[in-house]
């Protein structure tokens, strides 16, 4: 009778061990299928991060790069203006007016010109240096003697003296 | 352009073409500031131009890269 006992304990030990190693073989495969599929999103992740952070790096660039340009582009258009008022301070207009007003107003029209077709040239009309001046521009009021600067007049910009450029 | 030693021609000549004589003198100075301000108007319209190609150019749709098509996993 003992030994049926104790066949009974063995078998229901091994039984036992049995049972627990196949209910850990189970958990294990579970954890295992559970831990690749994590494993896969955070690789998705990952990944989709990695080309986040490379397009906001491209992204930052090319604005670093644009406000660079744009900030030379600043310091550029101030160029005329930092000119012209060197041009004035160099210049005596007063004097040039009593002794030639004649070529001085040749001078200041020639310049208005070269002045009208940069910013036309500038806001978009491509005719260049072929667009008509215009019409104020090319009268004559009658105030210039026979000897009169013909820079007023004609398409000529030469004898701009107030160069931009 | 007109000074003291044309002036008188000046005013015949204009009357002569207008019939009156009434018109807009600047000097010298008020030249400069006139000349001054169309080149500061100048330099806001360049400007505006420049930051309105900024802008364009910053809303550009990126070109297609081939960082997505790289990125792999082991």
């Amino acid at each position: 009778m003992a030994r049926v006992y104790i066949l009974l304990l063995v078998f229901g030990l091994l039984g036992g061990v049995g049972f627990g190693a196949w209910k850990y073989y189970t958990d294990t495969q579970q954890r295992i299928q559970t831990l690749a599929e994590n494993n896969a999103k955070l690789e998705t992740a990952l990944e989709t991060s990695e080309a986040s952070i490379t397009a906001l790096q491209a992204q930052a660039e090319q604005t670093a790069q644009l406000t660079a340009q744009l900030q030379t582009q600043l310091q550029q258009a101030e160029q005329y203006g930092d000119n012209l008022r060197k041009r004035l301070r160099q210049l005596d207009l007063n004097a040039d007016a009593l002794a030639n007003p004649a070529d001085l107003e040749g001078r200041m029209n020639g310049a208005t010109a070269k002045l009208w077709r940069e910013i036309m040239g500038e806001t978009g009309n491509d005719t260049g240096s072929n667009s008509a001046l215009p019409e104020w521009l090319q009268q004559n009021a009658g105030t210039r003697d026979q000897n009169s600067n013909p820079g007023s007049a004609d398409n000529s910009t030469s004898s701009s003296q107030t160069q931009a450029n | 352009m007109v000074n003291k030693d044309n002036l008188e021609q000046f005013v015949a000549d204009f009357t002569a073409e207008h019939g009156e004589f009434a018109i807009v003198a600047l000097s010298i100075d008020n030249y400069e500031n006139l000349a001054l301000n169309i080149a500061d108007l100048r330099r806001y319209i360049n400007q505006q131009t420049d930051i309105i190609v900024y802008y364009e150019e910053s809303m550009k749709p990126d070109a297609p890269s081939d960082n997505n098509k790289n990125t792999s996993t082991d």
